[in-house]
């Protein structure tokens, strides 16, 4: 039986014993039962709510990649126009196209300035590299909680 | 090796999602009988119970190990519950009567049950209970929950549950009075 129970009620709610309630109580609630196939339809419901985080996890990164992006690409031009490089730049770049459309080996890079857009480049695509792989799924992981679906593996795991 | 709660959760939290299975099996008739004490209605009772089981995945990684993950998981089926029982309890007409349960009740004894006025007349005043006081007296009577227990679960402190059962026993009281006094 109950070992809990409130210790102030008063006087006049006697009437109303423990006993009482919890036969009361009791005979109220339906004695269903569950149905046999309720843990397999839940897990199949669980396993496609698994898939939509999923989902919902890859578009969520993939939007913040792109913002990101953007956001990179928006801040270097922005630094190029506010030191007055836009004009160099898009000119080093025309020379570039230029030297990479030329038959590799054929002559060395031109220029140190050729050197330097494609340091630049890679540079800023490891930047991005390091940016999506440290920061932002880690965000993302977090914002849209570490749900993960992985392959059933082909045993079960052990409980 | 038998993993413990939080590892358990840990795993499924990093894609092993089978393992929920566990949680299912073991908590799924008691979801269930919880949920049935609040709604009075067994069918209704297990898509909530699915329901429950269902959020409790999707917000698995905001259990925080304070609590034992079955106190969090009553309180996931008590809120879900008692939601769905308001929102039913606005459509007066498909809420069972209690005497409607009885009858498809084939273990309870309604010829002896039938004789105890005392019941009768409690259970008259428990149908004009709110959902709220219903599901609190349901949960804290029918599953023999403690104080401390139905606080963690409701999310109240514990004086205020007492307080609650305090006024949900004595209104009780005053109704069933009012109903001998008729």
């Amino acid at each position: 039986m109950k070992t809990d129970k409130p210790t102030h009620i008063a006087p006049e709610s006697d009437l109303l014993q423990d006993d009482l309630l919890h036969r009361a109580v009791t005979r109220r609630v339906p004695s269903g039962q569950l149905p046999s196939n309720f843990v397999y339809t839940t897990m199949l419901r669980v396993q496609e709510e698994a898939k939509r985080l999923e989902r919902q996890r890859d578009r969520r990164w993939l939007i913040a990649l792109i913002t990101t992006s953007l956001l990179m690409l928006a801040g270097g031009f922005g630094t190029l126009w506010w030191t007055g490089g836009l004009d160099w730049f898009i000119s080093s770049l025309h020379n570039s196209t230029e030297s990479l459309s030329r038959p590799l080996f054929s002559e060395p890079a031109t220029s140190v300035s050729e050197w330097y857009n494609i340091i630049l480049l890679v540079v800023t695509a490891a930047l991005l590299l390091i940016v999506d792989q440290l920061w932002l799924r880690h965000l993302i992981g977090r914002k849209t909680r570490r749900h993960k679906v992985n392959a059933p593996s082909a045993g079960r795991d052990s409980q | 090796m038998e993993l413990t709660e939080l590892q358990c959760i840990e795993a499924i939290l990093a894609g092993r999602v089978h393992l929920f299975e566990r949680f299912v099996e073991q908590y799924g008739e008691r979801v269930h009988r919880l949920v049935c004490g609040v709604v009075r209605d067994s069918d209704m009772a297990t898509d909530i119970t699915q329901e429950v089981f269902i959020k409790a995945y999707t917000h698995l990684s905001s259990f925080n190990g304070v609590s034992k993950f079955s106190t969090w998981l009553y309180r996931l089926a008590w809120n879900t519950a008692v939601t769905a029982a308001s929102r039913r309890s606005r459509n007066p007409e498909v809420i069972p009567h209690s005497a409607d349960l009885r009858d498809s009740q084939p273990d309870i004894d309604d010829d002896q049950e039938f004789q105890d006025q005392r019941l009768e007349l409690l259970d008259r005043a428990l149908d004009s209970l709110d959902v709220d006081q219903r599901a609190l007296i349901t949960l804290f009577y029918m599953e023999e929950r403690s104080v401390h227990e139905v606080a963690a679960i409701t999310g109240m402190s514990e004086s205020n549950v007492k307080v609650r059962l305090h006024r949900i026993r004595k209104k009780l009281h005053s109704l069933i009075t009012g109903y001998e006094n008729r």
